[in-house]
């Protein structure tokens, strides 16, 4: 039997459709392909109005679809993966970090995602959600269903391990780099 | 004068705290505390801003990604086929919704309608002039003056039909471009127009103008996006790390391409269609 209230049509498209963006832009990053990424962006909106009798006015929609969006991806992954995990365990071995090398100045966006996407997706999913989307610890523990401190935890060593990343992206490829130099051809 | 030191406990203690600080997680008085602190430490000011930067380049390249239109058509098209759908009942609202969030991705420009499938072979013509003259032969390297470009002879030379077309590119560029060259060159057995164009960061533009072959259009082609600027249909796409704007006139087909990102290379081409468009049109007549 249906509760929650009565649904109105102009009430989801104008809740939900204006975070379409934001939600295909995580979603890329998240499984890495946009493909992929566009089909489960219409799974989150399939879910969320299929439920949208019971989401109440006035409640964080932006949050509510995110957490809709990290559910199916963890579906997405059971279906094709053995999701690999990251233990706590393997933190030691990140901390013994020395120095903190600055992140470059300037960088192309290619290179700060191709670094992104090697981070490993509990990291990868905590900064997406922290440093692209905003959102507070508290919202983004709601939706990982974690606590506070495990958000902190992975986001710290999530940003570790990016910055490592960065810094070897902009040593190999030079910073600000030009388009690659090939002198074969003419101009008619 | 601060040393950096790592083992530093006093150090340790706030850089415990940097990505909480930077995600403005922090209670008042810590933040008071680390304010201070930073004021006084270099080396802690040289790391929490390294941290501050990398959130703002991660964020800057993730939000550079858009959603696709075939993704809010299809999207559309299953929702309507839910039994509790709305779309059904208030496919214009859905319309307007999604024309919304488009126009916040493209600024400004009016997002007029878009068909189902792709635009790439027509804006390939484009490219290909972009790619052969601007990435390869790195025309732009060598700046043309416009009085050169005006004393230029020969098959090469933009001539009476295209010269007075130059001033009136740079008066719709931004500050932030700069036209280097344009002459008329041959790629791939087709005859172009072309007008180099550099930016900042190391950003190469090409104007490309073709004339048409028999049955050369895009409103027949399955078009991916149609913007309208001033009138102008723009289409576009991205292919080998090049984003491409195109549209036509009569008799003529013209582009932008560039390794801006889509929404950089669709603001250029939206400010250049119109002006370029009357251009071709006066040709025309």
């Amino acid at each position: 039997m249906f509760s929650g209230r009565k649904v109105q049509s102009g009430e989801f498209e104008a809740v939900a459709v204006p975070h379409l963006n934001d939600l295909y832009r995580t979603a890329v990053r998240l499984v890495r392909d946009p493909t992929e990424a566009q089909d489960l962006v219409q799974q989150v909106y399939l879910q969320a109005w299929k439920a949208f009798h019971r989401f109440e006015p006035g409640t964080n929609c932006r949050a509510w679809l995110f957490k809709i969006l990290i559910n199916e991806v963890r579906h997405y992954r059971r279906r094709w993966f053995n999701s690999k995990t990251v233990s706590e365990g393997e933190q030691s071995l990140e901390e013994t970090l020395a120095f903190e090398p600055s992140v470059p100045e300037i960088l192309q966006d290619e290179d700060v995602l191709a670094a992104l996407d090697e981070v490993p997706r509990e990291f990868r999913e905590v900064i997406l959600l922290a440093d692209v989307q905003e959102f507070s610890y508290k919202e983004i523990a709601e939706m990982l269903g974690v606590p506070a401190g495990t958000v902190m935890s992975r986001l710290s060593r999530g940003r570790k391990q990016l910055r490592v990343k960065l810094a070897e992206y902009a040593s190999a490829n030079g910073v600000g780099r030009k388009p690659q130099e090939v002198d074969s051809y003419e101009c008619a | 004068m601060n040393v950096p030191d790592i083992g530093d406990r006093f150090c340790e203690k706030y850089r415990k705290y940097f990505d909480a600080y930077l995600d403005h997680e922090l209670p008042i008085e810590t933040q008071r505390d680390m304010q201070q602190h930073i004021a006084s430490c270099s080396e802690c000011a040289r790391i929490l801003d390294s941290r501050g930067r990398m959130k703002q380049l991660v964020r800057r390249a993730v939000a550079n990604e858009e959603a696709p239109l075939e993704l809010v058509a299809a999207l559309r098209g299953r929702l309507q086929l839910e039994p509790r759908s709305v779309f059904a009942r208030s496919t214009a609202g859905w319309m307007v919704a999604a024309a919304a969030v488009l126009l916040l991705a493209i600024g400004g420009i009016s997002l007029l309608r878009w068909d189902r499938a792709k635009v790439g072979e027509i804006l390939r013509v484009g490219l290909v002039d972009h790619i052969h003259c601007s990435i390869v032969a790195k025309q732009w390297k060598r700046f043309v003056s416009f009085q050169e470009m005006k004393d230029a002879e020969g098959p090469s030379a933009l001539g009476p039909e295209f010269i007075d077309l130059v001033p009136e590119v740079v008066s719709k560029l931004g500050k932030d471009y700069q036209v280097v060259g344009g002459h008329r060159c041959t790629a791939g057995e087709r005859k172009y127009v072309h007008i180099l164009i550099t930016g900042a960061n190391g950003s190469v533009l090409s104007l490309v103008i073709t004339e048409k072959r028999s049955g050369e259009t895009f409103a027949k082609a399955d078009a991916a996006s149609v913007m309208r600027a001033s009138g102008v249909d723009i289409y576009r796409d991205r292919q080998q790390d090049q984003a491409i704007a195109g549209f036509e006139s009569e008799k003529y087909l013209a582009y932008v391409v560039s390794n801006l990102d889509r929404d950089a290379n669709l603001d250029v081409a939206s400010n250049l269609a119109p002006v370029v468009y009357s251009h071709l049109h006066r040709l025309e007549l």
